[in-house]
């Protein structure tokens, strides 16, 4: 058994970088196939199985920034990655931005550690206020976002807009909504202004991990931020890292170093509660999750303090093959025109959200990017754009 | 930059346009028995029509099962039987955690 725990681990460690790297394959997505793959197989055993689905899941959301800020190719987890992560690209810094993340990444396994035990006592005791808060809060967040804005009418077309342009998305039939809705909002939006610009990116640095620190009062911020928006954006569906990061950094104010870490780790920490979440309240709010609780008949702590384990060690093991591939690929990036990577990557994602979303995702893909354009050469932050994903969440928690 | 948000804002609401349009105006596609529901994508609308062999009532919905397998959620008075009646119906699939169809429009075929 421990030989096929190890081997499980090794494989969904693999295929965890794989689904990161690859934009608009979800991990989610590959935990749901092998759900329906099971009654095939039926003398597999169900830790080793279960083994593989977390550190596949634990995996990707630590590789997973690297398309989304080398690429502008998101997912629901990093789009808001970009908007620093673009930036500091265009310095020549995207190497560390990526880093940055990676840190956040393992700054969340020591969260998730710390957080689950309190989690487990109180989670079922709030439960139900805090779904009954959460569209509230939304709305509080959402106001006060488009309040602090120096221009707050174009803030408030931009959010309305990217909301009507959401619900649209989730109503529609269509594959993989977020892919054309995330990729055009924060990925093709900016490539486009930059082939137009004709940026050209200065030679990524890459710095020693000892050269890339944040201050204490940083780290500090960023660890508050994520502790507390991290535990309510964990359980409830529909809400997930981009949520978390909205509230948390319009609450504790962030530097664009300290909000990548905040990322990373919100990625993290929400992915590996919500294994936590099944032990609490037995209720799976993403794909992965939903997976383990089927495979599993009955969730013990004994099963949870080695999942927790499984996070741990896959965790810090992915980070490191993280760190290799992101010097591998901003090599790759010093050797290559970016106007000319900008446009290969712009026909790559149309390509990529025809094959996935379909024509209409097409059609999305370009409202989005229209929509992800105007807001840039407004000056507003795109940060209003994520009323593509508060509207539909608000609404959908007020009608529930 | 005045220039391309004017033209970014135009297309962004043409766009958004097309995309209402396509909402509203959606063809339901005819659902014939519930073996086809696994190659429809969520939100698709559909057309069924058949004779409901088992009515149920789940807190404020009916579970409708059809002569052809096809389950259909509905949120209708609980105090009028459906039991045995032909019916045509309009649902949206929702593939959220387990495909189930959620009742839009339902018409009783003998009225």
């Amino acid at each position: 058994m421990i030989f096929e725990i190890i081997l499980a681990l090794i494989i969904g460690i693999l295929a965890g970088t794989l689904t990161g790297l690859i934009p608009g394959l979800h991990v989610n997505l590959l935990a749901l196939i092998l759900l329906s793959l099971i009654p095939k197989f039926p003398n597999l055993s169900i830790l080793p199985l279960v083994t593989f689905i977390i550190s596949m899941s634990i995996t990707h959301t630590v590789n997973n920034t690297i398309p989304a800020i080398f690429l502008g190719a998101p997912e629901e987890d990093t789009f808001l990655s970009i908007l620093p992560g673009h930036k500091l690209l265009l310095e020549g810094k995207g190497y560390e931005a990526i880093i940055l993340t990676i840190y956040g990444s393992l700054l969340a396994l020591l969260l998730i550690i710390i957080i689950s035990p309190v989690y487990i006592l109180i989670l079922p005791s709030i439960y139900s206020s805090i779904k009954l808060l959460i569209p509230y809060i939304l709305i509080f967040i959402s106001i006060y976002l488009i309040l602090r804005e120096e221009k707050p009418l174009t803030s408030i077309i931009v959010f309305l807009l990217a909301g009507l342009l959401g619900i649209l998305t989730f109503n529609l039939p269509i594959n993989e909504p977020l892919m054309p809705l995330l990729t055009g909002l924060f990925g093709l939006s900016a490539l486009t202004i930059s082939i137009k610009n004709k940026i050209n990116l200065p030679k990524q640095i890459i710095s020693p991990l000892n050269k890339i620190k944040i201050s204490k009062t940083e780290f500090k911020k960023t660890t508050l931020a994520a502790i507390l928006s991290a535990p309510i954006c964990s359980f409830l569906p529909g809400i997930g890292a981009g949520h978390a990061a909205l509230i948390s950094s319009e609450t504790i104010p962030q530097t664009n170093r300290s909000f990548l870490i905040l990322l990373g780790s919100l990625n993290t920490i929400v992915m590996g509660l919500s294994f936590v979440t099944i032990y609490s309240i037995n209720k799976a709010r993403s794909g992965s999750a939903m997976a383990v609780q089927k495979i599993l008949e009955s969730f013990t702590l004994s099963n949870l303090i080695f999942f927790i384990f499984i996070i741990l060690i896959s965790g810090i093991i992915s980070a490191i093959i993280a760190i290799k591939l992101t010097k591998i690929f901003s090599k790759i990036l010093n050797k290559i025109n970016y106007n000319i990577l900008s446009i290969i990557i712009s026909i790559f994602l149309i390509i990529l959200t025809y094959i996935v979303s379909s024509s209409i995702g097409i059609l999305i893909l370009a409202t989005a990017s229209s929509l992800g354009i105007y807001c840039i050469s407004t000056n507003t932050r795109r940060i209003n754009l994520m009323g593509s994903l508060i509207i539909p969440t608000i609404i959908f928690y007020l009608t529930i | 930059m005045q220039k391309t948000s004017k033209k970014a804002l135009i297309t962004t609401l043409f766009l958004l346009l097309i995309l209402t349009i396509y909402f509203i105006e959606q063809l339901p596609l005819t659902l014939n028995n519930s073996s086809e529901i696994e190659n429809l994508k969520n939100n698709q609308i559909i057309l069924t029509q058949g004779k409901i062999i088992k009515e149920q009532t789940f807190l404020n919905k009916k579970i409708l099962t059809l002569n052809n397998s096809i389950i259909l959620e509905c949120e209708c008075p609980k105090e009028e039987s459906l039991l045995n009646q032909n019916i045509t119906s309009t649902a949206i699939l929702n593939t959220f955690n387990k495909p189930s169809l959620k009742v839009l429009k339902l018409t009783l075929q003998n009225k």
